[in-house]
């Protein structure tokens, strides 16, 4: 799909944040890959979304999940545990995009078969380099499985 | 009085048996003058019959004052009923303790031990009486009995763990009066699950196994449980061992120590808050930061040079107070971090610490063309991250705050007493001492931003750092005469984790 042209990368941000949401959506906005994002503000809708439940019922598919931790309901960490056992969903590469540091977070969500764990840069510049990276890095230069 | 030597003393006591009778009796009139104990012989009726040169030498009397009087005159009146009825319990009575009146008027105190003699026929004939001089016992009872009762300790004597003596202090710590105690076991003081313990204790301190007093409770007659320190020690009594007990009531002092820890433990417990407070704090207040920072920089990136001159400066000014706030936020988690993440003291090598804060100063000792001498340093238990952090906060300051000369920073340590003492001088522009103290302070800054940048979280690091590891820091310097910063460091290291 990397290669797909004319579509453009489907991105779902689960982020309970709409600060950190404008702000990764004016990251991506900077970004060269043409996306299309879509938000959901917890666990719960992010798998309602991705299992195209409900109101998510003509949810695309996503080419990559940008997950926080932190939320309520339904944290990031079940989301990921969630999607990682799902046969239909644990082929979707996940980001963890969290603000905390903590070494067992970088552990457990390792464990969960997390694909990378990012820390929120404090800067904005370093904040829209590292949305970029992992823009660049997910949806152009890895092979990702069809489908 | 058939044979002589039947008559003068046991025989199977003689190792070689005497010659003839006249030279045994001759020895034993010897012996009898020559003894240093008082040696009489009375009739039944008491009336001295013999005295051995010993009541001359030690009472006064020569045989001629004593003609026609009774022993018992010479025994002080209240001793008399008492050797009157100890000699009726027991003609042969021994070790009876009394009084002797000396020729000129004082008393003499004596133990005596009574023999009667007995004719052929069975018939009492005479007392032979030998009386030995205890004075100094008496004066060291005595002694004893004054020391014991005015003492401040609980005095007491057991023997075969009954209570045969206490003093007036031991019957004010008890509750109880010396009657109701003399004939106790003392182990029935002592509540039930401390007495194991407490015979434990005493009888190893009686062995002289134990060298330290103990600790253990008694209930009072009041039924109150009082904290008893006491030691004990072996001592004859009235001729056999017995054990001296001295106590003291330490149950203030225990509820004071109990008082102490429990302050100590909050003490700890608000401490261990505040470093969490000022850790979740600065970490928690980061988020809103970000979303500030951020959100000021876009505004930045995206609208500078669009809106007029003023939204400019504001945007700058909105900028610049969020860059400082971050980095104070970014220092206070460091500082906080001292108290709640340092790691484990192990024994860390100075030389090394040193070595390596210098690698991460070279930019600044190369800018400045500093020179860094380094004596020899110890080895000492500690955090290796954090005694690295110290020097380098202390030479970087050393560098930092320099004068129109070039940088000369020293490091050396020297021994005093348990602790290693750290020294960190430099050649630059110095203190005034009024803020000698002020420096230490989190957020403290003595320069204007325009001179030195920083928050002015350096040296209250340095101080959780010293402090941390159970060690002081503090500063001598004269403005424009340079600074030395000291420190110390425990050489065993501190209880602190």
């Amino acid at each position: 799909m990397s290669t797909t042209v004319g579509r453009p990368a489907e991105v779902l941000l689960v982020e309970d944040s709409p600060g950190d949401v404008r702000l990764t959506r004016e990251a991506l906005k900077e970004g060269k890959v043409r996306n299309n994002l879509s938000v959901v503000s917890d666990g719960v809708e992010a798998m309602e979304f991705l299992r195209r439940e409900g109101k998510y019922k003509d949810a695309p598919r996503p080419d990559i999940v940008l997950l926080d931790l932190n939320m309520p309901r339904k944290d990031g960490r079940e989301v990921l545990a969630e999607m990682k056992s799902d046969e239909q969903l644990k082929r979707i590469p996940v980001v963890v995009l969290t603000t905390s540091e903590a070494e067992q977070d970088i552990l457990r969500t390792y464990d969960l078969h997390a694909n990378c764990y990012l820390t929120k840069p404090v800067d904005l510049e370093q904040f829209i380099s590292i949305v970029k990276s992992v823009e660049d890095f997910w949806l152009t230069i890895v092979q990702l499985p069809r489908s | 009085m058939t044979s002589p030597e039947r008559a003068i003393v046991t025989p199977n006591l003689y190792v070689v048996p005497p010659s003839s009778a006249a030279e045994a009796l001759d020895e034993l009139s010897v012996i009898v003058d020559a003894s240093p104990d008082l040696i009489c012989v009375t009739d039944l009726d008491g009336r001295f019959r013999f005295v051995n040169p010993a009541f001359t030498r030690l009472l006064g009397y020569a045989p001629s004052d004593l003609v026609g009087r009774s022993s018992l005159s010479l025994i002080h009146p209240e001793d008399v009923q008492d050797v009157i009825d100890a000699v009726r319990q027991d003609p042969d009575a021994t070790g009876v303790a009394f009084r002797f009146r000396h020729a000129e008027g004082h008393w003499f105190h004596a133990e005596m031990n009574r023999r009667v003699t007995y004719d052929a026929t069975g018939e009492p004939t005479s007392a032979v009486i030998v009386s030995r001089d205890i004075s100094d016992r008496v004066r060291a009872e005595e002694r004893f009995r004054v020391t014991a009762d005015h003492s401040p300790i609980g005095m007491y004597i057991a023997q075969e763990r009954v209570i045969k003596y206490v003093n007036p202090r031991f019957e004010e710590l008890t509750g109880f009066s010396a009657d109701e105690l003399i004939g106790a076991d003392p182990l029935s003081l002592v509540i039930p699950e401390d007495r194991e313990l407490v015979r434990l204790n005493a009888v190893a301190m009686l062995r002289g196994e134990r060298a330290n007093e103990y600790e253990y409770r008694i209930i009072n007659k009041s039924g109150q449980v009082r904290w008893i320190m006491e030691s004990v020690v072996s001592i004859d009594y009235h001729g056999g061992r017995a054990a001296l007990g001295n106590y003291i009531d330490i149950t203030d002092r225990k509820a004071a120590e109990q008082e102490q820890a429990r302050v100590m433990k909050e003490l700890a417990r608000s401490n261990e808050e505040l470093g969490q407070f000022a850790y979740v704090a600065s970490h928690d207040l980061q988020e809103p930061l970000r979303m500030v920072a951020s959100f000021t920089q876009l505004l930045a990136r995206r609208y500078r040079g669009q809106l007029d001159d003023d939204a400019d400066e504001f945007i700058r000014y909105a900028v610049d107070g969020v860059t400082r706030m971050q980095n104070l936020i970014n220092d206070l988690l460091a500082y906080s971090r001292v108290g709640t993440r340092g790691n484990p003291m192990v024994a860390v090598d100075m030389n090394t610490s040193v070595g390596r804060s210098l690698a991460n100063l070279t930019a600044a000792i190369e800018e400045s063309g500093a020179t860094v001498t380094v004596g020899d340093l110890p080895t000492v238990s500690a955090d290796s991250t954090q005694l690295e952090q110290l020097f380098q906060n202390l030479i970087g300051n050393a560098i930092k705050y320099r004068g129109e000369r070039t940088p000369e920073v020293r490091v050396s340590a020297t021994a005093e007493g348990d602790s290693w003492h750290f020294t960190i001088s430099d050649n630059g522009i110095g203190i005034d001492p009024a803020y000698a103290e002020r420096i230490f302070v989190i957020f403290q800054r003595l320069h204007g931003k325009e001179e030195y940048e920083g928050t002015g979280i350096g040296l209250a690091i340095c101080k959780k750092i010293v402090e941390r590891h159970g060690g002081r820091i503090w500063v001598e310097s004269q403005p424009g005469a340079g600074s030395t910063f000291h420190f110390t460091i425990p050489a065993q290291g501190s209880d602190e984790s």
